[in-house]
């Protein structure tokens, strides 16, 4: 489907365009894992594609359905507590506890969309924040279970398919492999009919209604896949730093994710990619700065907003069009030069 | 010749917005395979007479009989299955889709939302894909856009994003369409193009209810006509006893006011 501003590309839908898509994303995955020596470049990469996957179901539910969350940070750690109670306390295995860390966060997301059904815009909005908000309380008080600020330590690492995995470099190869599953799922997801009826809420809802669209129920579908993928991400997360605790899935963390949506631009699946790639490398690189993260965030939300509401990936596909178009006039002038010469 | 068969019927309609009886004890019947038009004055009623047709609106009293059945009042969503599906007055298109996904999605209620299969990039979702499309062509060959289906329907110009709101409720294989005063804004030529169409879905025996100004237009095509003032029905019958009908001419026409259709 064709969202935004390739409206005279005429893409074709492809037999098996994610599956090149995927094999293209897991190539480069393994190079880069390959080009990064240092566990430091390994730990970012590992964290920027702990984050694309939650962008990715952020994308889903507020660029193509327009229902924008606030409260992401609440689904992220519902699957990392979720997830790290399930395998410290009944030594279930990893991938069963992913399962079941997306299955709870889902539930939680089904029942923020049912408010969702109601609320709109702002009030949506802020709805979210109250609901990631709840989760962070929840996690900080509710001790027994949770250690309370502390937060769980110790949690295991995953082993999978019989391969412990311990290092960087495995855990690179854990979350890349989710992030492709993910990532093509989405894809596919996002230009199917279901896609196309997200978007359809989006413009307009009484319209999609008034056509046959059950939109609150859509708008429930959407809530819970975004939750899952913030699930997953949650139970990977976990894992990966061995500790949970409430200051890791804080208001400002949800906001972190949604200007990465913005950013990388929300109306694609790969702009998820690319907005947890900027944002992550910039927060590293900015670490001297870490008081002045948020205004510097700000200032970047501001002028995508303004300049390229697309995000990075609607101005990728603009210079693709004005390159494609430029390509094709070329072509047309030197034809049509041809054919008053052979006149 | 087939008998004339009723296929919507509306029963004693109220609807009181605060102190505005906007519709007061509206009866309609509506014959399979024609055109109906609703005219009146503005605040009429008639775009809430649609809406309550539609289910966006819950009327107060009455009862809408569809088929010989009886509408449940329940989400408007439910109604295009059974054959009802509408435009609107202010063009509703989805602006940031292209036209051909505009009217793929008047195919919702038709198609199966297969999601493992999709999920798995199998054939089955693909098929469906396909044969929706074929609709969706349809739909847009007979308003004469099949060479827009790319564009962004924001790109479209006016006339043609109310065609395509057209084309996205005629892949709802509907009954019966409700047009929102469609002609409202459009050029003559537009307008001839649109009779045109009526004309043409009226043969394949689709049942056209519309909401319409241009008094020559009415006249022009539609077989019954139903004048609505303040809430009331005030005529209803063939365009030529409509338009001599004193009652009408002094609501709608001003009084003494002469009709040149």
């Amino acid at each position: 489907m064709l969202i935004g501003i390739g409206s005279d590309l005429q893409v074709k839908p492809g037999k098996s365009r994610s599956a090149w898509i995927g094999f293209a994303l897991a190539a480069l995955a393994v190079m880069v894992s390959w080009v990064i020596q240092s566990s430091y470049y390994l730990h970012i990469a590992n964290l920027i594609g702990i984050y694309s996957l939650i962008v990715i179901g952020l994308n889903l539910l507020s660029g193509y359905t327009g229902q924008v969350s606030m409260g992401h940070a609440g689904f992220f750690a519902i699957g990392s507590y979720v997830s790290a109670l399930l395998t410290m306390k009944l030594q279930i295995p990893f991938w069963l506890s992913i399962g079941a860390a997306a299955l709870v966060a889902s539930f939680s997301g089904m029942v923020i969309g049912i408010p969702a059904m109601k609320l709109s815009g702002p009030y949506l909005v802020m709805a979210t924040v109250g609901f990631g908000e709840i989760i962070r309380l929840v996690l900080v008080n509710w001790t027994p279970v949770t250690r309370g600020a502390a937060g769980l330590t110790g949690i295991p690492l995953p082993s999978f398919l019989g391969i412990q995995v311990t290092s960087e470099r495995d855990f690179f190869y854990l979350i890349y492999a989710l992030v492709l599953v993910g990532t093509i799922a989405a894809l596919r997801l996002s230009r199917s009919k279901v896609g196309r009826t997200f978007v359809a809420i989006r413009e307009d809802e009484l319209a999609a209604e008034a056509m046959g669209v059950p939109v609150n129920s859509y708008k429930v579908v959407a809530f819970v896949v975004s939750a899952a993928y913030a699930g997953i991400a949650g139970a990977l997360y976990g894992s990966f730093a061995g500790v949970a605790s409430p200051d890791n899935f804080t208001f400002e963390d949800s906001v972190g994710f949604l200007s990465m949506s913005v950013i990388g631009g929300n109306r694609t699946i790969y702009g998820a990619l690319l907005g947890s790639f900027v944002l992550t490398v910039l927060s590293e690189a900015l670490r001297v700065f870490q008081t002045y993260r948020l205004i510097i965030y700000g200032i970047i939300l501001i002028l995508t907003v303004i300049f390229v509401p697309q995000g990075l990936s609607g101005l990728a596909r603009q210079g693709f069009v004005v390159f494609y178009r430029r390509k094709t006039r070329a072509a047309s002038t030197k034809a049509s030069l041809k054919e008053v010469k052979n006149r | 010749m087939n008998p004339e068969k009723v296929i919507l019927q509306l029963r004693d309609i109220s609807k009181r917005f605060g102190g505005l009886q906007a519709l007061d004890n509206v009866d309609l019947s509506v014959i399979h395979g024609k055109i109906h038009g609703i005219i009146g004055p503005n605040g009429a009623g008639k775009t809430t007479l649609f809406n309550v047709i539609t289910g966006l609106v819950k009327p107060d009293r009455g009862e809408i009989r569809f088929e010989g059945k009886t509408l449940p009042y329940s989400a408007p969503h439910r109604l295009v299955p059974l054959g009802i599906c509408r435009t609107f007055q202010n063009i509703r298109v989805f602006k940031e889709m292209t036209v051909e996904d505009n009217v793929l999605i008047g195919q919702h209620v038709h198609t199966p939302t297969p999601v493992l299969s999709i999920l798995a990039g199998r054939k089955h979702a693909r098929e469906w894909e396909r044969k929706a499309r074929e609709v969706a062509a349809h739909a847009l060959q007979m308003m004469g856009l099949e060479s827009k289906s790319h564009e962004l329907a924001k790109n479209l110009p006016y006339g043609q994003q109310k065609l395509v709101e057209f084309a996205r409720a005629l892949a709802a294989q509907p009954k019966v369409v409700l047009l929102d005063e469609p002609a409202a804004g459009l050029n003559p030529a537009e307008k001839s193009n649109l009779l045109k169409i009526m004309a043409t879905l009226r043969e394949k025996g689709y049942t056209i209810i519309f909401i319409e100004h241009d008094m020559k237009l009415v006249m022009n095509i539609c077989d019954t006509i139903s004048v609505l003032d303040h809430g009331k029905k005030i005529a209803e019958g063939e365009p030529k006893n409509v338009r001599n009908h004193p009652d009408v001419i002094k609501a709608y026409l001003g009084k003494g006011g002469a009709l040149r259709a």
